[in-house]
């Protein structure tokens, strides 16, 4: 008869057993590298010419404030980060709305507004090239059916003023609907006597929808206001692939700006210091998310 | 019963294994990567069959790689002893200057001795030193040459065709303003495109310098490229002043085949960038309605040529193989005079001029004589920051928001503040 020590040993070596290659897994794929391109930072290392990194203690870390293109890919990445976050939060809760109030084709809308999640953002990029082209593309064919002329002729991934924010476009176009259907959930996961309360005492439908729903659904607004951080500040994609980070530095973000700094200069301490302050600025800005929109324990 | 049925089967399949190994590793195989554009612009996988007939005992395989990024990819596989290519195809020398700075190339000076003729201004190139020695880490095996590529029928609606059916060349820069200027009144778009994307710009910047001054290194220090001369500021000015008035488009900034796609539709009459755009849009256009005119001065101060190399890594173990492909298939003239038949890409061998071209054989003379006086970029440590660097300054420079003066100051003062390593590979 086995006892239950034995048994019990043998129910946790079986347990290490099975969560053995997902441990293995995080080990060589996640924790290693964190830790090296960590230690990366506090050196110099020219893959190209170097044999092996050279410590210099936090000179990366001073110096990188003196780069003209890290702080203009800096600013682009704040730029970017503020107008999208505050676009994608507020038209995903009014489209969420709207949807929650229709009395049919409810499920189509979703359908509608989630579909562009499963189109690679780097595809979607190629696309808005050509939606976007100023002399074939179907934006500016419509701005001049509509008599926009001055507008239809212009080149908006080449201008300084708009280059910036049709990638915000791009960004959202891709993403809205991951928000939306979050708030949906969160909604529709209100019971029907809040809000029938609310109407019974004359709230308006605006009143309604941010001072009765809005407070109520606070964990999903966390929720994607937390996802909407992290794609608002891990931007790659888009830039890459439209505009390579131009015209000049006008869309080069930080997350552009470490890859080229890594696989185009081949310099990996830089890149990796500059790949650290950009998970630094997520962390805060997600703290600061969580600290605003946290639910109060009652 | 079960434990010795689950032992057969894994002996049988551990057998196949080691037989496939073993049947591998007896046949010879040549793995080339190229670029997908020059897999469908040069028969590389009729080359390849070709080889395989007369080498029976070797497979070669013809896979595509990156266009951009490559070099990194390749850097980092060979650093580790590993490679999924024997022969890349593909990649001007100036971009494989990381994989010559980390000595990961095989020297091709013997391919280089053995192959007649090669033309002087495209060998060099792919010329690299190591002190004072020079040596061939990378091959051209085809050229292009910067020029302005002419839509003629355009030109002659707006008057521009001599009596001869010759497009009439501007003798000065005020005579090709007026061109811009009347080619404007006829063309659906833009009179003309320069080449300003990440692809051409380096080009494009020297190719107008050359054409002013007949050369394009620095006046106080010849090591560098022209940041300062009066011709620098000329042509940045031009181009400037272009955009400004919509002679000239600026589309190539973000989208670098605006320029191409806009010439094949026949919407902008003339593109500066290489010869091979009038001869691909031959088949848009029409033979008889494109051409090639040179930029003021370039007649007789010379473009700018540049090249696409094959090399061969040193962690390859079909070096001896990669070699004699280049030798046998690349630099016959079988496959030298496909590129240029099909889509005007210039043969590196001088004799494969003389017959065998099938069509703008009288262009082809002009691009030859353009291509003797002619020069190529040099190549160094750093092109790729300056690179960068190159389009972070001309790009505001063209959309009005910086001066001539500013943009070559700070091009100047940038290559010394971010320590871009201007030491010279060749």
């Amino acid at each position: 008869m086995i006892s239950s020590r034995t048994s019990s040993l043998r129910d946790s070596g079986i347990a290490y057993l099975f969560l053995a290659p997902a441990f293995l897994f995080i080990v060589v794929f996640i924790a290693y590298p964190l830790v090296y391109s960590f230690y990366l930072t506090f050196t110099e290392y020219d893959f190209v010419y170097d044999s092996a990194p050279k410590w210099v203690g936090l000179k990366q870390y001073i110096s990188i404030w003196e780069d003209k293109v890290f702080m203009s890919s800096l600013k682009n990445t704040l730029v970017f980060a503020l107008l999208y976050y505050v676009i994608v939060m507020f038209f995903s809760l009014l489209i969420a709305f709207i949807i929650d109030e229709l009395t049919k084709g409810q499920t189509f809308y979703q359908l509608a507004v989630y579909l562009p999640i499963i189109v690679p953002l780097s595809l979607a990029g190629v696309i808005f090239v050509w939606i976007l082209d100023p002399t074939f593309g179907v934006f500016n064919h419509i701005l001049r059916s509509l008599g926009f002329k001055s507008l239809s002729n212009k080149n908006w991934l080449s201008d300084y003023s708009t280059a910036l924010p049709s990638m915000v476009v791009i960004t959202l176009w891709k993403y809205v609907g991951f928000n939306v259907i979050i708030f949906l959930a969160g909604i529709q996961s209100l019971g029907k006597s809040i809000i029938e309360a609310a109407r019974v005492d004359g709230v308006s439908f605006f009143q309604e929808k941010f001072l009765v729903i809005l407070p109520n659904i606070k964990a999903h607004l966390s929720m994607a206001s937390l996802y909407s951080i992290v794609q608002a500040i891990k931007v790659f994609e888009v830039p890459y692939v439209t505009t390579g980070g131009g015209p000049g530095t006008a869309t080069l973000t930080l997350y552009l700006y470490s890859w080229r700094t890594a696989f185009g200069y081949f310099k990996m301490g830089k890149a990796a210091t500059i790949a650290y302050i950009t998970a630094a600025l997520i962390i805060f800005f997600s703290f600061l998310s969580n600290k605003f929109l946290e639910e109060k324990e009652k | 019963m079960r434990k010795r049925a689950i032992l057969v089967s894994f002996l049988v399949i551990f057998s196949f294994f080691l037989f496939s190994c073993v049947a591998y590793a007896q046949e010879k195989t040549l793995r080339i990567e190229s670029d997908e554009w020059i897999i469908n612009k040069f028969p590389v996988r009729e080359a390849a069959e070709r080889f395989q007939k007369d080498h029976p005992d070797v497979k070669v395989t013809v896979a595509p790689k990156e266009y951009k990024e490559f070099v990194k990819s390749y850097l980092l596989m060979w650093q580790n002893n590993e490679t999924t290519v024997d022969l890349g195809i593909g990649g001007m020398p100036e971009q494989l200057a990381p994989l010559v700075g980390a000595d990961l190339l095989v020297d091709l000076a013997d391919v280089v001795t053995g192959i007649e003729g090669i033309m002087p201004a495209f060998l060099d190139t792919a010329v690299f030193k190591k002190g004072e020695e020079r040596y061939y880490p990378v091959i051209p095996f085809m050229g292009e040459l910067m020029t302005l590529n002419i839509n003629k029928a355009l030109y002659a609606d707006a008057g521009l065709i001599d009596a001869d059916g010759q497009p009439v060349e501007a003798e000065d820069w005020d005579q090709f303003e007026s061109q811009l200027q009347k080619l404007k009144t006829v063309a659906p778009g833009a009179a003309l495109s320069v080449d300003w994307g990440w692809n051409f710009i380096f080009y494009s910047y020297v190719g107008g310098i050359q054409a002013m001054r007949g050369s394009i290194y620095s006046l106080t220090n010849p090591q560098w490229l022209d940041f300062e001369s009066e011709a620098a500021l000329k042509w940045l000015e031009l181009n400037q002043k272009w955009i400004r008035e919509g002679l000239a488009a600026s589309g190539t900034i973000t989208d670098v085949n605006y320029g191409r796609n806009n010439f094949n539709a026949g919407i902008i009459p003339a593109i500066y960038t290489a010869h091979s755009r009038f001869i691909e849009a031959g088949e848009y256009l029409g033979e008889e309605n494109t051409s090639m005119v040179s930029l003021p001065g370039a007649r007789e101060n010379g473009s700018i040529v540049y090249t696409h190399a094959v090399y061969v890594p040193k962690v390859s173990p079909a070096q001896e193989l990669a070699k004699q492909f280049i030798k046998e298939q690349m630099f016959s003239k079988w496959f030298q005079q496909w590129g240029f038949n099909h889509y005007g890409k210039l043969p590196v061998v001088a004799d494969f001029y003389n017959e065998g071209l099938t069509w703008y054989q009288k262009e082809a003379e002009l691009i030859l004589e353009t291509v003797n006086h002619s020069v190529a970029l040099p190549k160094y440590k750093g092109n790729e920051m300056l690179l960068d660097l190159l389009q972070e300054e001309l790009h505001p420079l063209l959309l009005d928001k910086q001066t001539p003066e500013e943009t070559l100051s700070n091009i100047r003062n940038e290559i010394e503040a971010r320590s871009i390593d201007m030491t010279r590979l060749d």
